[in-house]
This record gives C-alpha cells, sequence and structure tokens, in this order.
C-alpha cells in the first residue's frame, strides 16, 4: 500500500497507547504460528508474546511523535506507526481500518510483510491516512475517528483520534 | 465543432448528463470530456444493442430457472475465456524470473530454494451474489516423493502474470514480502500424497466471500499455493498443470456454489406504504437447489448494517407481532413463492407492521433457494439487494429509491456516468466496478485495482474515443492509472506512470478528446490528464499526460524541474480548456502564496504555458463556454476570476464561509455569468462581469443560503433551474435557482456525509454517494 514502510527499528519518541493485555496478543503469537509455514525443525521454543504499539502522528514531522489530536489545515498526512515486537516469522499482513465520526467505515489499508526465520519479531510499519486536498479536508470530516489494527484477520487494538477543523 | 462549442462539453458533464437533448445555448456545468459523448446521446448501433440486450436477457429470464443455489465451474478453456485469470510460479533460486507462460507451475521445498504457486481466477462470471462455497482445484502431474501438506493463502497485492517473480508483483514494484503478499493465516491446506496425475483441492470459500463483499471487502488477488514446511533439505517439489497447459481439463478450475441477488430492487413510498419491486435473474450456473422465494427485512433509519443476514438452512417468517427479528431488523416478509412485489403496508402485505409515515427505513431482499440458502456471503454481507424508503401523507415530503449499491467504501465522488449504459463505481477499497444507471446492477463485477480510488473517474463512449471502447479512466492511491473497458470490465491498459506508490493520484483525470479538440490539439490520440499528491513534497508534485489508448506518458510537468516552479499536491481533476487548447490544473500552495496554484498547460508538449498563485486550491477549475474567463475556489473561501489568456486575476471575491467547496456551477454561457459555489456552510449564487471584471454578491440575481444545522454542503450540481447538494447531514438539498430557496430534501442517511452528485438525464436519475459506504439513485426533480 502507499505509503506503508517497513522499518528496521522504531523511532526514538514514541508513545504507547493501548495495548491488549499481552495473554491475549500471546494467545495470537500461539495461533499465528500454527497457521504459518515453518522449518522442518520441530523444536518446541516458548512464544513470546506479540506486542503491537501503535502511534499516530503527523507525516510531517521529523520524528513520529505520538499525538492524538490533528488539525487538518495542518496535518498533510496522518501517519500509524505499529512497532511490532515478536512477530512470529513467516509472512503477515497488516490491516488498518478508519472509522469517521459518524461511525461509517472510511477505508481499510493492507500491508504485508515477512518476519525472517531465526529474528527477533521486531518490525516497524508506517500507513499514512491523507488528509490535506481529500475529502477529509474538503467535507470537513472532522471529530472523533477511530483506528483499528489487525494482522492476518485477527483484531487487536482499537485508539481514537480526533481530527479538528 | 468549434473551441467553444467544446469548451461547453467539456465543462458540461453533469449537465449533459441531466439533459443530452438541452440545446448548447442552454446551461451548462461539470468538467469531464466525457460529456462529449453523452451529450449526443446513444448511437443508433448502441441503442440497437441495448434493446437487443434486453430482449435477450428477457428471453433468457423466461428460459432459466431464477436464482436458485447454482454451481459454477471457472476455468480456462476455448469456451470459457477466464480473460482475466492468471498462474504462475514464484521461485526464490531465480527471484527475477517470471514463469506467467509456464504450461506447468511448482511448488517446492527446499532450503532457500523454495517455490510457490499463485493463481487468479476471472470472477466476472459471476453477477451480485452470496457465496455459499468456492474449491480451487490443481492438477497434479508429478507428486513429491514424499506426502506433504500445501497451504493456501489469500493474496494481498495486485500482481501480473507476465511480470510476477519471488521478489516483485510488478515489474519495478517488489512484493511486501518476497514469495508473495498474502494474508498470514492459511486459509485451508491439503496433502499431496505421493500419486502423480491426481487433483487436489482446497477449500476457499471464506476467501471468495471476502472477494465478494463481505462486511471488510478486499479485492481478489488470488490465491498463493505454498508449502507449509519450507526450506527442507531435501527438496521436495509438486509439478501442475497451468492455464496454459495443452490439456484444459487438467488446467486450474474454480468450483462456485452461490446464490444470485434478486436485481432491479426499488422502492416507491406513498402515504404509510412502500411498495418494492424487483424481478429475478437468470440462472447461469447448474441449478443446485430450486429457488423458492425470498425474504425480506426491514429497519428504521436508512440503513441496515452488513451484519444483519440470515442463517442458511433456516427458513423464517414474520409472526404477527413482528418480533422476529435478525439483528435489529424485523422480518416483515418471507415467501416461498417468487415474488416480484411486496407492498409494506396496512392494506397490503404487512397489516401486522406497516411503516410508519415519517420514518425513514432500510430493506435487504434475500434471495433463497429451497434448502433456505441465502444470497449473502457469510456472517456479513456488502453486496446484498437493499434499498431506502420513507412514507409519508405528501409526495413531495416522501423518499422513493430507484436503486441502492454498496461501495464498500466510503464514497463522495460523483459517479461517472455513460447515461442510460453504465454508471463506473469506483472506490477506496481497491475495486471497480460498472453498474446498471437504471438498476444498479452490475454491468461488470468488481475489479481489483492497486489501490483505492477517491476522485471521480470519466467515462467515454467508444463511439466518441479514441481507444474505441465505452472506457472509464481512473487513477488510484497508488499512483497507477487504468483504462477499464466500461463494458466488460477487463483492463485496456494500466500504468504507474511515474513509476512510484508515493506519487498517488486522488483526484479523477480529466481527458481531452482528441475528436472533438481543435486543430490545435496535435496528439494521436486522446489525452488522459491528472496531477500527482505526494504528500512528501510540497515542491515537486507534477501534472501528467498520458495517451488514452496505450497509457504511455506523452509528457510530465515537474515542479521545480525544467525550469518550473514548485508544485504543491494536486487534489482536483484538471480542466480540460478546447477553446485555449489549454490544461488547467490547481494545486495546493504549501500554505502560501509563494509558489503557483493555477497552471496552465500545454497539451501537445506539457510546457507551461501560465501559473497564478492563489494559495491553496482542492477545488476544480471552471472554464467558461466563451474561453476568457475561469472561475476557481479556494481553500480559503475566495472565489476568482482569471483571465485564462494570462492567468491574471480579474477580480475576487471573499466569500466570508471559511472555503470554497468543490467546483463552481456557471449557469449561463455568456457574460455576466451566473456563478454558483459552495462552502463550508453556504450555497451562493453571485454574478461576474467579465466586460467590467466585477462580481456582483449582493441584489438582484445573487442569493445565500445557509445549509440546515451548518451541515457542509457538497459542490452544487445545477439542472432544470434546481441545484443540488450533498450534505454532512445525510440528505440531498434541492434549491431553486431563481429563489436560493430550499424547496425541498431527501434525507438519505442521516449522521453521513454526502458526496458531490451526478445526474443521468437520458433516465431522469440523480445519483449519490455517501461515507456510509452506499451510492443512492433517486427521481429527480424531488
Amino acid at each position: 500500500m502507499a505509503a506503508s514502510v517497513p522499518h528496521a527499528s522504531g523511532p526514538p519518541h514514541r508513545e504507547r497507547f493501548r495495548r491488549l493485555p499481552a495473554i491475549v496478543l500471546g494467545l495470537y503469537a500461539l495461533a499465528a504460528l500454527a497457521g504459518c509455514g515453518g522449518m522442518d525443525s520441530s523444536q518446541v521454543q516458548p512464544v513470546p508474546h506479540l506486542e503491537a504499539e501503535v502511534v499516530l502522528c503527523n507525516s510531517s514531522m521529523a520524528n513520529c511523535t505520538s499525538q492524538e489530536s490533528f488539525s487538518v489545515q495542518v496535518v498533510r498526512d496522518l501517519n500509524v506507526m505499529v512497532n511490532w515486537q515478536n512477530l512470529p516469522a513467516g509472512t503477515h499482513t497488516q490491516r488498518v481500518s478508519f472509522v469517521l465520526p459518524s461511525g461509517d467505515f472510511y477505508k481499510a489499508y493492507e500491508k504485508s510483510f515477512a518476519v525472517e526465520d531465526g529474528s527477533n519479531g521486531a518490525l516497524t510499519t508506517v500507513q499514512a491516512l491523507p488528509v490535506a486536498g481529500t475529502w477529509i479536508t474538503q467535507r470537513r470530516l472532522t471529530g472523533a475517528w477511530t483506528v483499528s489494527l489487525e494482522l492476518d484477520g485477527q483484531a487487536l487494538s482499537t485508539q481514537t483520534f480526533q481530527l479538528t477543523p | 465543432m468549434t473551441g467553444n462549442q467544446m469548451n461547453h462539453l467539456e465543462s458540461s458533464l453533469r449537465d449533459a448528463e441531466r439533459n443530452p437533448r438541452e440545446a448548447p445555448s442552454l446551461r451548462c456545468a461539470g468538467r469531464s470530456a466525457q460529456a462529449l459523448a453523452v451529450r449526443r446521446g446513444p448511437s443508433i448501433t448502441r441503442r440497437k444493442l441495448y434493446i437487443a440486450g434486453v430482449l435477450l436477457a428477457a428471453l433468457a429470464v423466461a428460459a432459466n430457472s431464477a436464482g436458485a443455489e447454482e454451481m459454477l465451474v471457472l476455468q480456462r478453456t476455448t469456451a470459457g475465456t477466464q480473460a482475466r485469470a492468471a498462474d504462475s510460479y514464484m521461485d526464490q533460486s531465480a527471484t527475477g524470473t517470471n514463469h506467467g507462460t509456464d504450461t506447468t507451475f511448482q511448488v517446492r521445498s527446499s532450503n532457500a530454494a523454495n517455490q510457490r504457486a499463485i493463481v487468479e481466477f476471472d470472477l466476472s462470471s459471476i453477477p451480485s451474489a452470496g457465496i455459499k462455497a468456492a474449491t480451487l482445484k490443481l492438477f497434479m502431474s508429478t507428486a513429491p516423493a514424499a506426502s506433504r501438506t500445501y497451504g493456501a493463502y489469500r493474496v494481498t497485492s495486485r500482481w501480473i502474470e507476465t511480470a510476477v517473480t519471488w521478489a516483485s508483483r510488478l515489474t519495478g514494484f517488489a512484493w511486501g514480502a518476497a514469495g508473495g503478499d498474502v494474508n498470514g493465516t492459511v486459509t485451508t491446506t491439503t496433502t499431496t500424497g505421493t500419486t502423480s496425475n491426481t487433483a487436489l483441492s482446497w477449500t476457499i470459500t471464506a476467501d471468495v466471500q471476502q472477494w465478494f463483499g463481505v462486511a471488510s471487502p478486499v479485492a481478489n488477488y488470488g490465491t498463493v499455493i505454498r508449502d507449509q514446511t519450507e526450506n527442507s533439505a531435501a527438496a521436495q517439489t509438486a509439478i501442475f498443470a497451468s492455464m496454459d497447459n495443452a490439456t484444459q481439463a487438467n488446467r486450474p478450475s474454480l468450483t462456485v456454489l452461490f446464490v444470485q441477488n434478486v436485481q432491479g430492487l426499488s422502492s416507491t413510498a406513498g402515504n404509510g406504504t412502500v411498495a418494492l419491486n424487483w424481478t429475478y435473474p437468470a440462472a447461469i450456473g447448474t441449478i443446485v437447489s430450486a429457488t423458492n422465494g425470498v425474504l425480506i427485512v426491514r429497519e428504521a433509519g436508512g440503513v441496515i448494517a452488513s451484519t444483519v443476514v440470515p442463517t442458511d438452512g433456516t427458513a423464517y417468517t414474520r409472526n404477527a407481532g413482528c418480533t422476529n427479528n435478525i439483528g435489529g431488523a424485523t422480518i416483515v416478509f418471507s415467501s416461498n413463492t417468487l415474488p416480484t412485489t411486496f407492498n409494506d403496508s396496512a392494506t397490503g402485505d404487512n397489516a401486522a407492521c406497516p411503516p410508519v409515515n415519517g420514518t425513514l427505513y432500510a430493506y435487504k431482499v434475500f434471495a433463497k433457494d429451497a434448502a433456505n440458502n441465502y444470497s449473502h456471503s457469510g456472517t456479513s454481507s456488502q453486496f446484498v439487494a437493499l434499498v431506502a424508503a420513507m412514507p409519508n401523507t405528501t409526495a413531495s415530503t416522501q423518499l422513493s429509491v430507484k436503486w441502492l449499491q454498496s461501495t464498500a467504501s466510503a464514497t463522495l465522488a460523483a459517479p461517472g456516468i455513460l447515461p442510460g449504459t453504465v454508471v463506473a463505481i469506483t472506490t477506496d477499497s481497491n475495486i471497480i466496478f460498472g453498474g446498471n444507471p437504471s438498476t444498479g446492477g452490475f454491468v461488470f463485477n468488481p475489479i481489483a485495482t492497486d489501490g483505492g480510488i477517491a476522485g471521480r473517474s470519466p467515462v467515454l463512449a467508444g463511439t466518441d474515443a479514441s481507444i474505441a471502447s465505452n472506457v472509464i479512466y481512473a487513477g488510484d492511491g497508488n499512483g497507477f492509472v487504468y483504462a477499464v473497458n466500461a463494458t466488460t470490465g477487463s483492463f485496456l491498459w494500466s500504468t504507474n506512470p511515474t513509476a512510484s506508490v508515493a506519487n498517488t493520484f486522488t483526484a479523477g483525470p480529466s481527458v481531452l478528446v482528441k475528436k472533438f479538440a481543435t486543430a490545435s490539439y496535435t496528439g494521436t490520440h486522446d489525452l488522459v490528464v491528472l496531477g500527482t499528491r505526494n504528500a512528501g513534497t510540497t515542491t515537486g508534485n507534477s501534472i501528467l499526460g498520458l495517451d488514452g489508448n496505450t497509457g504511455a506518458v506523452n509528457w510530465t510537468l515537474t515542479g521545480n524541474a525544467g525550469g518550473n516552479p514548485a508544485m504543491d499536491i494536486v487534489a482536483a481533476t484538471p480542466f480540460v480548456d478546447y477553446v485555449n487548447n489549454a490544461v488547467w490544473v490547481t494545486s495546493n500552495s504549501a500554505g502560501g502564496t509563494a509558489q503557483p496554484s493555477l497552471w496552465k498547460v500545454n497539451p501537445n508538449t506539457g510546457a507551461r504555458l501560465a501559473t497564478a498563485s492563489l494559495g491553496n486550491i482542492s477545488n476544480a477549475p471552471y472554464v467558461t463556454v466563451a474561453g476568457e474567463t475561469l472561475f476557481v475556489g479556494t481553500d480559503a473561501g475566495t472565489l476568482y476570476a482569471i483571465n485564462t489568456a494570462t492567468a491574471a486575476t480579474r477580480a475576487s471575491f471573499a466569500a466570508g464561509d471559511t472555503q470554497v467547496t468543490g467546483s463552481v456551477e456557471v449557469v449561463n454561457f455568456s457574460s455576466p455569468y451566473t456563478v454558483i459555489f459552495s462552502g463550508a456552510t453556504t450555497v451562493k449564487q453571485v454574478i461576474f462581469n467579465s466586460t467590467t471584471n466585477t462580481f456582483t454578491t449582493t441584489g438582484a440575481g445573487t442569493w445565500s443560503v445557509t445549509m440546515p444545522g451548518g451541515c457542509v454542503p457538497s459542490e452544487p450540481a445545477a439542472i432544470a433551474a434546481k441545484v443540488y447538494v450533498g450534505c454532512s447531514d445525510g440528505a440531498v438539498y434541492q434549491i431553486d435557482v431563481v429563489s436560493g430557496v430550499i424547496d425541498n430534501s431527501k434525507s438519505l442517511r442521516p449522521g453521513s456525509t454526502l458526496g458531490d452528485t451526478t445526474v443521468d438525464v437520458t433516465l431522469g436519475i440523480l445519483m449519490v454517494g455517501s461515507t456510509n459506504t452506499r451510492i443512492y439513485a433517486l427521481s429527480f426533480p424531488f
């Protein structure tokens, strides 16, 4: 998807918001491991808990500094940065969905990435929501938006943010 | 045809859609070359074809069992085209090698030399339907030495058969994950065994249901088959017959079980009544279970959640108290015959719980077979037969909906249309489909694009377009541009003209139609013009001119390059100015006036002819029929009249309403011009005199309407002395052009925002999209 850029590591400034209980994500990790292709090796390894840290920021900022409110007069793209930890090896698809203040579904972005076998499962993705010059500014779709995160079809987290006139 | 006439036609998209019989001296509006085709109306040939098609369709309905649960086997054979089908395999040991034309493909587990098959079927033969089951079958000509487990994975990115490799999905575009972007959770698995010349099957029902519109529909990019335990020390390989295999029977197949939706569902509201009408589709596959009627549910409020679907295998009835519900919707009708109408009223078919005047209702109509399998795709479903209506005491306060179609994402762009023929429903969910403007049914089924499409996609008639096909042009959010056959849904071409996903297209393209251009235009074919929205730069965006027949880049004008000034994002559709043989493009300007935001471009060369620095502009410009004046509104709320010869400002008017929303309407052809435009909360009409270069903003001939509740209006669309705007309160407002009074409105979905309107005057239908992922079609005037 456009503007989805995997990075090797997270940015220096970030804040955690609403991380699901580790046990839930850990269970998800087990399921993900069971569903993904793996190596011939049958050694049983402890399954680390999958973590997803989500940061919303203005794309124009040098570092993705977390914000919860954005002026549509200022922000060009709203970046959703996801800092993954302990991703199981294999191919994954992240889905980032946006819901309007009215409750209407706005749109979703899917992004696939691979986690190498033997890595620590750390990965950062950035998904941009275009704002400047879009229907958001032209029709003033402001208010409390919701962004949801899924991995491989499993819902992981939901967070609200404000778009202000 | 003169350039002035052409300017009128270029500027007359919406108006031409509204009334192709209007003389050129009447009003004009809009901005797309498709109007050229529109105003002429369908050719005799097309009319004949259309009539013939209707007759054939009628005969087909009569000749086949309607609806039912059907089975269709999709396979590339000489009889079945599968034009959009594709397959190949990806080889980790040769990451840049394409195998798209091989007669076989392979799946291999081998250390750092794995191979994965990728296959996609053309689903266009399956119309609007609920998917009940889908099975992928591959013929394994050579089995692995030891039995393996192969998984089927849903692909999440677009790829092309002749370009796909282990490293790349398209030429120049790497996979996000080498070896194929797929959903990380396997859809299903099967074991290979060790016997060659056997068929293997995977049940991929869930994936096909997603392609056919579950709650969060995804585009059909196909399926990857891979070994579930890759990197074996000793290679394990299976070989399968591909779609290019000489033995047709061995080629990949997809068997789909489905129940078609009813067609042509419309509502007619009355005083305490709502009448629904529909027809049954012709069977297109082998009938597995005969049709057994319909189930209708109703919900107040104008929309029914996609999760409101009946459970397959369950028979439902309306009880005396109407307390039988599915989700939040009331069961109002159930029939085991084949009715084509439902009269929702106390004296009709629903004495138990008739509709209440003044209440907005939504209805879903599910076809069902003898085993009570319903026309939906699983636990939720977007593409179902649904409609809305509001009964009331007087005709002017009733709401009847001609049709209602899901778009799977918020849709605020006015639908592109070839009147009476096809409406281009392009969505931000990476799909395009062709709608029948009369019924809302599919002309062609959803096809997958690389990214979402947020802007209006123009449609040209094949008799006018240089590409000689009814064609939809669209640009997407990943920087790809498409020409789609508006009859079949096949891609005529697709390209990423900047070879980058960062240079996105959020506004629709405009088309300079060579057939109607003056001799000043020297291009060989039609010219498709659009501008990039690369938010990462405020200076280096581009305007591109593409060959309408091939997608080749004829020219590019880039900010801060070739002597051009800086160019910020382009957020609006360009305007083709036939009179002056120019293309006008607006852009943002980094929030100030230090760099241009209005560009005049030579369509032959892409040379910059003139610019103006007016501040951020996210709205399309409009050039008068005479060609001497351009009108454009800025994001800061100023309406400009521009001299088209020099791009200098003739006059400006600070409208005092925060912003100008969308393009303007000019309702006459010569100065003084009557100009209508929307702001943040108002719609205004002003007069501009191009001789004296003055705006008249008060007094006779002017008005300002404040939208009810301060809702944000769409750009105005004027037709037949009325102006229509969709508003952010979920209603379409009808404003009288003379008085400036809102004389009627239709509330479609309170709380949602409605988009720009399109009118098909051939059919007398107004269409408007919404943030609630629907397009509504209404008769007009209200």
